[in-house]
């Protein structure tokens, strides 16, 4: 048997010509036919390459193969082309160089934008009117908050509430705390349209702000307001 | 010798795909194999585009560290000779604009780095390159051509379907075996019949030329 050997190829056999008509595989020569079309298998070709460095004869063949391919691919031969082994050796060693596959992404320092430092940032009067400035306003809301704010023991400030509480003759009424009895200030009346139940309290305080009822702001007022608005006489 | 297929059959060649995933898996033998396997296809793109002959194996080199790098985003949907004729053009153009920053190049050294493999064939570009080189180079480089298809010619028919399914359409010896309806050790031994039978003829040619510039 003149088989090759994987990773030994008989170093300068070269093969009889061709007989057309056998078809036995492994001869020996169609491994280095099969390296330069790659259609090696992988772990044959450390062996092959090996070979070809160490021996000038198939060296040889590998280059008339390769001129061979490369009038039948339509191009025009070429006998400056490197061997395969010098080849791979020349990217492995470019490689080697610059290892990059299979490498840890390098974390990318994120750039923060910082902005520039301002043209009047050395001159100290302008932090000052700034500070200031942040000051006033810091109490300007505050003094806002605070004023509005329920008093600490819960009950209504008496300011707001004095303007809204109906008063007789000048002199508030009963605050709101005091209770009073509805059956006190209202009377039964009786109208044209029927008896009517009055409040006092109510004919009271449309009479003080009758002004605000005069005319409606609306296009088309409501009637229970244009209602509440009617002197303050009872109607009999 | 005996015809030991069941045996000695070759195993069935890695795809392109198959060896990239192999050697993103960390073996660095299957991207030596993609790189012989294109090695001379490369080499003829970017000598399309360079003219310095000089300059064609340190960018193929080069186009091939790149795909090295960037082989994790290959991601399977084009063929590898797709992605890596990309590579090799954009590799090749980066060359050549460095060269044009080179006041120590002439500039009848650079050719367009425009060319596109649609945009002309590769047997007119070849012609134009030829067109430079020697008249001696050009009469040899034709004879050899002429020796090469009159070798194929006389070729059994067997042999030479085979050698001109892997030369001229660039087929895989696995397509090569499913067109042929035969195992992919006879297409193996087809090719190398074919080739061994043809370098017979232009061996003398080849020898005589070895050593000169062409």
């Amino acid at each position: 048997m003149n088989a090759v050997q994987p990773n030994q190829p008989p170093p300068g056999t070269r093969p009889a010509p061709a007989s057309p008509n056998r078809t036995v595989v492994n001869e020996p020569g169609t491994e280095l036919s099969a390296l330069i079309d790659g259609e090696l298998d992988v772990h044959e070709l450390d062996g092959w390459l090996h070979a070809l460095g160490q021996e000038e004869t198939l060296r040889v063949q590998c280059r008339d193969y390769r001129v061979i391919s490369d009038v039948l691919s339509g191009g025009s031969p070429s006998l400056r082309s490197e061997p395969p082994h010098a080849f791979v050796a020349g990217v492995r060693a470019r490689l080697l160089a610059e290892p990059v596959l299979d490498a840890a992404p390098t974390p990318v320092a994120v750039q923060v934008p910082v902005r520039a430092a301002a043209a009047n940032d050395a001159v100290f009067r302008w932090k000052m009117v700034a500070g200031v400035a942040s000051l006033a306003a810091v109490m300007a809301v505050s003094w806002g908050v605070l004023g509005s704010a329920p008093s600490s023991s819960g009950g209504v400030q008496p300011g707001p509430q004095l303007a809204l509480m109906p008063s007789v003759g000048g002199a508030p009424l009963a605050g709101p705390t005091q209770p009073v009895d509805p059956a006190a200030t209202t009377v039964l009346v009786n109208t044209a349209q029927g008896p009517v139940l009055r409040d006092v309290r109510l004919e009271q305080l449309l009479a003080e702000h009758r002004q605000y009822g005069g005319m409606s702001a609306l296009q088309m007022p409501a009637g229970f307001l244009r209602d509440a608005t009617y002197p303050a006489e009872p109607q009999r | 010798m005996t015809t030991t297929e069941d045996h000695l059959a070759p195993p069935t060649p890695d795809s392109d795909a198959m060896l990239v995933q192999r050697t993103l898996a960390g073996e660095s033998r299957a991207f030596d194999l993609l790189v012989i396997r294109y090695q001379r296809r490369v080499e003829r793109l970017i000598g399309r585009m360079v003219r310095d002959v000089d300059l064609v194996p340190d960018i193929a080199q080069e186009t091939f560290v790149r795909a090295y790098r960037a082989l994790a985003q290959f991601r399977g949907d084009a063929q590898f000779y797709t992605w890596l004729y990309r590579i090799a053009v954009n590799t090749a153009k980066k060359q050549l604009l460095e060269l044009k920053r080179d006041p120590l190049v002439f500039q009848s050294q650079l050719q367009s780095g425009e060319d596109d493999e649609t945009s002309s064939s590769e047997r007119e570009l070849n012609a134009q390159v030829a067109d430079e080189e020697t008249p001696e180079a050009v009469l040899a480089s034709k004879e050899i051509a002429a020796a090469v298809n009159a070798a194929l010619e006389a070729l059994p028919e067997e042999l030479r379907m085979a050698i001109t399914l892997r030369e001229m359409e660039g087929m895989s010896y696995e397509e090569i075996a499913q067109a042929l309806d035969c195992p992919i050790g006879t297409v193996r031994s087809r090719i190398f019949r074919a080739r061994e039978a043809i370098s017979v003829r232009i061996k003398p040619m080849l020898d005589r030329q070895s050593g000169k510039r062409w």
